[in-house]
């Protein structure tokens, strides 16, 4: 068990709420010494404090957010909020995080953690400012959309100055994919962390900060963080991001990087993969949605500067105007063939307004449509819409229903799997979700994106190694083709490790190893991390820390939920049907190669190649005796 | 450095209030935005961001060139020799 001792970057000091009593209290971070901080910290928390027959709405379900310990700091993008709390399509770990300005403001209200269980009676938001925190009332912003609520809120504290984190009429209404809104743009999706925010009634969490955030060596530090800055302003996209940036160079290059295109999309619920050019282009083409852009609003302390703010200022949709815009929210249109670009920033827009996940969401939608297509469903089952592939107002109308639950949006509001339970008549073989949650990632080709996905302990996300470009790092000598089954274990084991320590130390993947960028590294996180805690960790330490990290959230799922290693394979479609169309046509996964890919990545892991659980001697040879106990009372242990 | 000017240019401006939290930085060794001689403010709404500059500012005293400049790596804050 390693101990680290700890003189900077954090605070220090974890708030605790619960709601059903009002009680308040602050303790010191026992954790970080273990931990360092962020979701390792949240995870650990959430492991030894939950009961594992405890679901998401019961009271003693904690929901926690958890800045990195690197964050507050003039480190790089070190800006990210780590969610953490149970999932509500599984009642396994849930995650998430987004970046913004809220973290670093929690830091300078003198908080590394939030974390919140009981319910409260009636709505509620969190003021947290200064080492304090209140309970207040939030029944006037109860029904309020996230912009809306910050707007309110910040003229309710007459601060321009508040950090809020909200949600919409989707986690009010405790619909599954719904998420919490940061910044009026930066969305944590995925695993209903809006759902569990709605369900203990909290409106909103406000931070508010005037202290201090001290490093363990400030000179030195302030030296090393502007060597980063210089490192990552020398790679090729900086500054093409904060000029092109529609979630991404890629997408303002509709009529470039075909292969790219293939590999990242999905189309009609998961049917195809391909989307022409002409439909590319219309999209994100000179014309297509990069003709709202307005400017660029980055996180904290970030150089890249990715997130667009738009404005229509024609149309049907004039006068929508906002934050962000991903290569994500092309895929939810891709989903249902949707290829009106002031629909699809609109349908974005109104998803970061309504607190609904566009990831979750469109696939309950898409699955609806393919539905409809078969015949399934009719116009008697949806209201009245004719969700034919391409409709754009059935598309916007049932985003509208879903958070609201109205009508048939409540019919989709509890996920693509509960929907196909009710549906029945075989639409459960076109129900894509991965561990119960619905899920938005391809998978047929890329296949290190598929691997990370599917065995992802947050169920079928893409925040947790998945791979589809050979990246400028990884292990010395390991080969990477995208679509080959041999090379993705050990590129994703690494990257997967990577990723971690980015969570640990709240630093965005766009200026590290994953994606972006691609600029900063291990070696540099460990350096950065040793002159602002004070520590004396190696790369390799902090890459076994990355791993201790991911096994937390490993045997959570095994105690709680009992995941085994048919959860950790993909969904039937993306082995049964073919690719429909373009130039991978016919190509669907390889039911005995993926298992072997898999044999591969639980050897790297030193888990258990039957059930996919996690064995005595790895888990004692990765310092976690007391993880590996709790997984043997529970009879889930390979001894 | 009290023959400089330190010049903002809103329209380069991305609100990612580096500056501010450096500038706390040259005030006392840690990061405090609150004592920072900048201060940035965003509307996400309405898409409009302001900076602006307090008189406790001494452009970086002691160091080589302020470091709201330096760490302005959108082009945002240029230092322009002369009086304020």
């Amino acid at each position: 068990m390693s101990n680290f001792n700890i003189s900077g970057g954090i605070t220090g000091k974890i708030l605790r709420v619960n709601l059903s009593d009002d009680k308040i209290n602050v303790e010191d971070n026992k954790f970080a010494e273990r931990w360092i901080g962020g979701r390792a910290i949240s995870s650990w928390i959430l492991l030894n404090e939950l009961e594992t027959n405890t679901k998401w709405s019961d009271p003693e379900n904690c929901l926690i957010f958890g800045a990195g310990a690197l964050v507050g700091t003039i480190l790089p993008a070190s800006n990210r909020t780590n969610i953490d709390t149970l999932n509500v399509f599984n009642n396994g770990k849930g995650s998430s995080n987004c970046g913004g300005h809220f973290s670093p403001e929690l830091k300078f209200a003198g908080f590394d953690q939030i974390v919140i269980t009981g319910k409260a009676q009636k709505p509620i938001y969190l003021f947290v400012e200064d080492g304090k925190a209140e309970i207040r009332d939030a029944s006037h912003l109860w029904g309020k959309t996230t912009f809306e609520t910050e707007e309110l809120l910040k003229k309710e504290h007459n601060d321009n100055k508040i950090e809020v984190a909200s949600i919409g009429p989707a986690g009010e209404n405790l619909v599954h994919g719904s998420g919490i809104i940061v910044d009026c743009g930066r969305a944590a999706g995925g695993s209903g962390v809006g759902c569990i925010m709605g369900d203990k009634k909290i409106k909103a969490i406000v931070v508010r900060g005037h202290k201090e955030v001290k490093v363990a060596n400030p000179e030195k530090f302030v030296e090393r963080a502007y060597e980063a800055y210089q490192k990552i302003m020398k790679r090729p996209t900086a500054k093409i991001f904060r000029k092109k940036t529609l979630g991404g160079l890629v997408y303002n290059d509709a009529e470039q990087f075909d292969e790219l295109w293939e590999m990242m999309h999905t189309v009609r619920n998961s049917q195809d993969v391909h989307w022409s050019r002409e439909k590319r282009t219309k999209m994100m083409g000179k014309n297509g949605v990069g003709r709202f852009f307005k400017k660029i609003q980055a996180c904290y302390a970030c150089p890249v500067g990715c997130q667009p703010y738009s404005e229509i200022g024609e149309g049907k949709y004039k006068g929508a105007k906002g934050l962000g815009y991903w290569i994500n929210s092309v895929m939810w249109s891709g989903k249902m063939d949707v290829t009106e670009p002031d629909a699809s920033l609109k349908y974005h827009l109104r998803a970061n307004q309504l607190g609904l996940d566009g990831d979750n969401s469109s696939v309950v939608m898409s699955w609806a449509f393919e539905a409809y297509e078969k015949g399934l469903l009719t116009k008697d089952d949806t209201d009245g819409l004719e969700l034919t592939w391409g409709n754009t107002e059935a598309m916007m109308e049932l985003q509208e229903k879903i958070a609201h639950r109205k009508g048939f949006g409540d019919f989709l509001a509890d996920g693509v799997v509960e929907a196909a339970k009710k549906l029945g008549k075989g639409s459960e073989r076109f129900a894509i979700h991965q561990k119960n949650q619905d899920t938005l990632d391809p998978y047929r080709l890329a296949k290190g994106w598929s691997l990370a996905c599917a065995t992802s302990p947050i169920a079928g996300r893409h925040m947790r190694g998945s791979l589809n470009l050979p990246i400028a790092f990884g292990p010395k000598g390991a080969k990477f083709n995208p679509f080959s089954y041999k090379d993705q274990p050990p590129m994703v084991f690494w990257e997967l490790r990577s990723k971690e320590i980015e969570d640990i130390i709240g630093i965005c993947v766009y200026v590290g190893t994953w994606s972006g960028v691609y600029a900063l590294e291990p070696s540099d996180y460990v350096e950065l991390t040793n002159l602002a805690l004070g520590t004396d960790l190696n790369e390799e330490e902090f890459m076994l820390l990355g791993q201790k990290s991911y096994n937390i959230e490993k045997a959570f799922n095994t105690l709680h939920v009992g995941f085994t290693r048919k959860d950790d394979l993909p969904h039937r479609r993306f082995f049964e049907d073919p690719i429909q169309s373009g130039p991978h046509k016919g190509e669907k996964l390889d039911y005995d190669k993926y298992n072997s890919m898999l044999d591969n990545f639980y050897d790297l892991h030193g888990w258990d190649k039957e059930t996919g659980w996690q064995t005595r001697e790895t888990l004692e040879k990765l310092g976690l005796k007391d993880v590996a106990e709790k997984l043997a009372n529970a009879g889930r242990l390979i001894e | 450095m009290t023959n400089i000017k330190i010049k903002h240019f809103p329209e380069k401006c991305y609100a990612c209030k580096t500056c501010e939290l450096i500038c706390s930085f040259h005030h006392k060794k840690a990061f405090q935005p609150s004592i920072s001689s900048i201060s940035v403010e965003r509307d996400h709404i309405n898409g409009i961001w302001s900076w602006s500059l307090n008189d406790t500012c001494d452009k970086c005293e002691g160091e080589e060139q302020p470091l709201c400049a330096k760490f302005c790596f959108y082009d945002a804050i240029v230092i322009e020799e002369g009086e304020d």
